[in-house]
């Protein structure tokens, strides 16, 4: 008998230590990627700079290209690219990295980050910087990379919402590409599913294209201190009804097919094998969408409301920043410039992230002669900055929180297991406890 | 998986091991000397390297397992988003646990069921296809390895995109019911399918439970199998009157090895449905996940990692408490 209870304890110690284990282990899972742009290796390299950045597989190939590129023009400096994968997964990784004191020394930053990264003093104040030529680059898009007065990121490129659309089939409802109000475009969709049998749209909903309606409406996601929402219940019920009719009419796929798209221009996305027709996106997809397909497809500026605001506005797709412990910030100012500026590195990295922000690089990517879905690119871009509005201010750190909230939300709204009303009453107050108790 | 004379079976030779340590202890000075003589002679020295060649596992326990494990009850009560120091909040992060956050209790929910779902379908496919290949068969150890493979690769991430794309709406599973006529649901997409699908990816994964088993089945003494059947009993009656109860040390350990793994389910949820929809696959680790390294909330992701910890130390003691009265031991 007392032999037997000893097992049981020396068992069930080892369970828990296996249970914890299992939850430990998590964290770790993600494998690191070193390495890829080891060919220059034997090139004796004096200094070695760490890069880390994200996207989809053509985003990561056209950034290889653009570093073999500078590991050509300055053989005795090295880049060791860490390629994260998609947004999400980098910046699980980057934290991890940030908090452990060893972050890459060029990394890709995103506008919804900066603030924070940026205030705990992780990046490097790059104003007055002297390896990186701003002059290439326009006040107003550069201004988007001060945070309190330093410069802690230049943007690579801009980007703005569009909707990409199949142009024939639009053709066929009578669509030919110019700006419609939310009510015109509402029909336009009807019009095209019913003549094609397909989903006119994907259902576009989410927290950002939600802060573009609201802005509409002269409202926005966030109040100027961040610590509330800054939008009526009626305009976030509003958005979700005009989806929800949509719907019903079938113009939009229901629920149980968005709840399973991963990702723009994915293969799970409907839009790529043409079982829906248009997806209001921000304008770099055309790039990624047109290699997936055949179709010829049009851009737009997107929807406008009747009467209210311009919500139309241009974000800095990414930015690239600088570590603030870096151990060489002169070599790493001289990529970041090299990134910008440099004339092949603009032709290797293309458009995938957007217009890029450097005078030189356009004009030289112009001269050499753009693809379609490029040209389409530069004209919508054209096109918005006449009538876009100032972006808002980077947004509170629960951002992330909300925005899944917001997800969660939208989804049980679309399978039917809540109201609009029931959805934006909760939610909101969900993320205004979250913004007053600051994340936690 | 370790081999199973590490379950409860295992009793005798712990005892055993136990008894030479005593025995090493008290002859150590006596024998340092003696180099070629009796066995005995060598232990003590034996014991020294022993722990030698032990170091690297025990500082790897220590530096990567203790720890952090230690590190991580403290950040649970704290407020800390990696890039600011830790903040002392106390039980705040537990507090919020129970009383504010919905998800906590979601994913609960999610991974009860889970559980309740994928382990009983996991043991009795496991414990069917032991029972196959035990018998003697030629080429069995090519059968048992093919039935192991899943075990394997069944965690990996490639195996969780195929299941994906196997259960899509379009799938071979679709796909293969509209043959016979049947219009398969939209498994990954209904909150009910969603669940099931990733239990039974979880089930398929019998293999080494299935090698646990039989394993145990070889240590069942023929003779009793041939005295029952001298004594004219069934194969039914036999299984259940000889095969279980001998098993039952070896079912109970396949029970609770099982119960902890659907505890730690992480990749399945996370890389076929991300936790959708509706929240419905929303698995515990998936969520604490997301806690700690998309929001950035670590003392509450730490928090919600220790009542796991909690959680299933109870449970198993709980399942010996009360599983352990069915279980027969030998000695």
């Amino acid at each position: 008998m007392r032999k037997k209870r000893w097992t049981w304890t020396a068992s069930a110690a080892a369970a828990l230590v296996l249970a914890g284990c299992g939850t430990a282990a998590q964290g770790g899972s993600s494998g690191s990627q070193a390495g890829q742009a080891a060919g220059n290796a034997d090139s004796k390299p004096v200094v070695t700079l760490t890069f880390g950045f994200w996207g989809d597989a053509k985003e990561e190939a056209v950034t290889l290209a653009a570093v073999k590129a500078f590991e050509k023009a300055y053989p005795n400096i090295h880049i060791q690219t860490e390629f994260g994968g998609p947004f999400n997964q980098y910046f699980t990784k980057l934290s991890t990295e940030v908090a452990g004191g060893n972050a890459p020394d060029i990394m890709q930053m995103d506008y919804d980050y900066i603030e924070a990264y940026a205030k705990e003093g992780q990046l490097l104040n790059l104003k007055g910087a002297k390896g990186i030529n701003l002059s290439t680059i326009s006040p107003s898009v550069l201004k988007s990379g001060y945070i309190d007065g330093g410069l802690y990121g230049i943007p690579n490129a801009i980007d703005c919402y569009s909707m990409i659309y199949d142009q024939n089939a639009f053709a066929k409802a009578g669509y030919h590409g110019q700006r419609v109000s939310w009510g015109q475009w509402a029909a336009i969709l009807e019009k095209v599913h019913k003549l094609t049998g397909k989903w006119a749209e994907d259902d576009d909903e989410n927290w950002q294209t939600f802060g573009y309606w609201a802005r509409q409406q002269g409202q926005h996601l966030y109040n100027a201190s961040g610590t509330k929402l800054g939008f009526a219940q009626s305009t976030l019920v509003s958005y979700l009804n005009y989806w929800a009719n949509l719907r019903r009419e079938g113009a939009v796929p229901p629920g149980t097919v968005t709840s399973l798209i991963k990702q723009a221009a994915d293969p799970t996305d409907p839009m790529v094998p043409g079982k829906s027709l248009a997806e209001m996106t921000w304008d770099a997809y055309i790039v990624s969408f047109q290699s997936e397909m055949t179709k010829p497809l049009g851009m737009a500026l997107p929807p406008y409301q009747p009467g209210g605001p311009e919500g139309l506005y241009l974000k800095p797709s990414q930015f690239w920043s600088i570590y603030s412990k870096t151990k060489y910030p002169q070599q790493a100012e001289l990529f970041v410039n090299f990134l910008l500026n440099n004339v092949s590195a603009g032709k290797a990295l293309g458009l995938d992230r957007g217009i890029p922000v450097s005078s030189t690089v356009r004009a030289a990517l112009q001269k050499a002669g753009l693809s379609r879905p490029e040209q389409q690119e530069f004209t919508l871009t054209d096109q918005a900055l006449k009538v876009a509005t100032p972006i808002d201010p980077p947004p509170p750190q629960p951002n992330k929180e909300i925005d899944q909230d917001f997800g969660n939300m939208v989804q049980a709204v679309q399978y039917g297991k809540e109201t609009a009303q029931q959805g934006a009453e909760q939610f909101m107050q969900e993320a205004n406890d979250l913004l007053q108790n600051g994340g936690e | 998986m370790t081999s199973p004379r590490t379950g409860p079976g295992a009793t005798p030779g712990h005892s055993g091991k136990r008894g030479d340590r005593v025995a090493v202890a008290t002859s150590t000075k006596a024998n340092v000397q003696a180099n070629g003589e009796a066995a005995k002679a060598v232990r003590p020295r034996n014991e020294k390297v022993a722990y030698l060649f032990l170091s690297p596992w025990i500082f790897g326990l220590v530096v990567f397992s203790l720890g952090p494990i230690l590190v991580s009850l403290y950040l649970s009560f704290t407020n800390y988003n990696l890039l600011q120091p830790p903040k002392w909040i106390g039980l705040e992060n537990y507090v919020h646990m129970f009383t504010q956050s919905q998800l906590f209790a979601t994913s609960l929910v999610d991974t009860l069921e889970y559980i309740l779902i994928s382990v009983p379908i996991k043991m009795v496919v496991a414990l069917a296809i032991a029972l196959l290949l035990s018998l003697e068969v030629k080429g069995i150890g090519v059968y048992r390895t093919v039935y192991y493979v899943p075990s394997l690769i069944g965690t990996s991430v490639a195996v969780a995109y195929l299941w994906q794309q196997m259960f899509g709406p379009d799938g071979l599973i679709n796909k293969g019911l509209a043959l016979v006529g049947i219009h398969g649901p939209n498994w990954l997409a209904e909150p009910r399918t969603a669940l099931f699908t990733l239990a039974m990816l979880q089930a398929w994964q019998f293999g080494s439970a299935m090698m646990i088993f039989v394993a145990g089945l070889k240590q069942i003494p023929e003779s009793l199998y041939e005295a029952a059947i001298v004594d004219g009993a069934g194969r039914l009656y036999r299984f259940f009157r000889i095969t279980i109860p001998m098993l039952s040390p070896v079912i109970f350990f396949n029970l609770i090895m099982s119960i902890i793994n659907g505890f730690t389910q992480f990749t399945q949820g996370y890389i076929v449905t991300d936790g959708g929809p509706l929240n419905a696959t929303l698995f515990f680790a998936l969520y604490l996940y997301e806690e700690a390294f998309n929001f950035q909330n670590m003392g509450y992701a730490s928090a919600l990692a220790w009542f796991l910890l909690v959680l299933v130390g109870v449970l198993t003691f709980l399942v010996f408490r009360f599983g352990s009265r069915y279980v027969y031991y030998e000695s």
